[in-house]
């Protein structure tokens, strides 16, 4: 008798402590800011996000994130200084980042619909320049190492609902470097909403 | 189900997603470009020649000279900017301390593309025409819209003539202006080479003789 209220305290505790989900793959906007870009510093709206995690712990997974944003900015005509001369032009510039990490994350439980996460983010991230200017075009490309702290949260739309919000923020660097661009890493603050499907 | 549909969005939206970037904003001023030689003292030269023309290099004529009614232009204001800055032109059959050296650059490029219009209605059968194809599959004529894209530099440069030691010396340039871009009627053109050259002068202010 004494045993069958301990067992089913066993089973309820071990309920309790079963992970939201096995796993999840998400769609999100993705929003950036770069920061500290001689390029660029004009907000992307362009960008989109995939992520893929799957859970290894109660409050842990590990995963995959892809993602690109484009950056355009327009320059006025305006001379610029350069080594034993100058150059007068007006310019677009265009950056076009590839970002490619593998992520873990933990998650805090807040009540059984938000699950609020930190998560890193290392891998690598591909950069496409370019500059138009008049009838010309200079590009460069090139690949950088990537580091992403973040932080966020899923809301589940109903408890029992396989279906929820992702809001996300996160700080992103990229080693990626053009001298010619005056690039020396790549810096920006990210801000991503989308639906995750959870399994 | 979950994943299909994700990944298919994914693939979508990656493939779509680099972005034209619009380019309309552009100016088509030329892109003015002025190099110089660190080592050279402008105020150590006094006198200059002008070449009698301006060399031009196409790659759809065989002409050698800007006509003249362009080039004399384009001569006289690089005149005028060097005599403003102290410096006096002399006969090209004396010694100079600069020689001026002048050249247009003209590229052509065309740019076709080719496609097809839609399906023609139907199919033939025996007794049934196509317009005047009769018994035979339609013919899709092509379509072939053409681009021409013109690009033009003018390239000016002052020579070092005053420290050559000896005939056959290799000539110093102590400076080197560059402007180019999106070539357009013959007034445009000129208009842009001479707005062009006032520029590179004012992003020049080392050349000076005094």
């Amino acid at each position: 008798m004494i045993t069958i209220p301990m067992v089913l305290g066993v089973n309820a505790q071990k309920n309790h402590d079963a992970a939201f989900t096995d796993e999840m793959i998400g769609f999100s906007w993705d929003v950036n800011i770069p920061i500290s870009n001689n390029f660029t510093n004009k907000t992307s709206l362009d960008g989109f996000q995939m992520d893929y995690r799957k859970m290894i712990k109660q409050d842990l997974s590990v995963g995959v994130e892809l993602n690109w944003s484009g950056y355009d900015q327009y320059y006025p005509r305006k001379t610029y200084q350069i080594p034993s001369g100058a150059i007068t032009t007006d310019f677009y510039s265009y950056l076009y980042t590839l970002p490619i990490a593998i992520t873990v994350h933990h998650y805090f439980h807040a009540g059984s619909r938000l699950f609020p996460y930190a998560g890193l983010g290392l891998g690598a991230t591909y950069a496409d320049m370019k500059l138009y200017y008049n009838t010309y075009v200079s590009s460069e490309y090139n690949w950088g190492f990537l580091v992403r702290p973040e932080l966020g949260a899923i809301f589940k739309f109903s408890e029992n609902s396989g279906w929820g919000l992702l809001l996300g923020a996160r700080f992103n660097y990229s080693t990626n470097k053009e001298s010619s661009f005056n690039i020396d890493g790549l810096k920006s603050v990210g801000f991503q909403l989308g639906i995750v499907a959870m399994k | 189900m979950k994943k299909a549909f994700f990944f298919i969005l994914t693939v979508m939206l990656f493939t779509g997603c680099f972005k034209e970037v619009n380019t309309d904003q552009l100016s088509s001023d030329f892109v003015v470009l002025t190099n110089f030689d660190s080592a050279a003292n402008f105020k150590d030269y006094k006198t200059f020649v002008l070449p009698p023309y301006v060399g031009l290099i196409s790659n759809t004529s065989s002409d050698s000279i800007l006509d003249p009614q362009y080039g004399d232009t384009i001569l006289g204001l690089i005149k005028s900017n060097l005599q403003a800055r102290g410096y006096t032109e002399i006969p090209n059959d004396h010694q100079a301390d600069l020689g001026v050296s002048v050249i247009a650059l003209k590229e052509v490029t065309i740019y076709t593309t080719g496609w097809y219009p839609g399906s023609w209605w139907g199919y033939p059968g025996g007794g049934w025409c196509y317009w005047y194809y009769c018994g035979w599959y339609p013919w899709y004529p092509p379509y072939y819209p053409t681009y021409v894209a013109q690009t033009g530099s003018l390239i000016v440069e002052l020579v070092d003539l005053k420290n050559i030691t000896k005939p056959g010396d290799k000539l110093d340039v102590i400076w080197t202006n560059w402007n180019g871009g999106a070539l357009g009627s013959s007034n445009t053109n000129l208009q842009n080479a001479l707005n062009s050259i006032n520029q590179a002068f004012v992003q020049s202010p080392y050349i000076s003789a005094q």
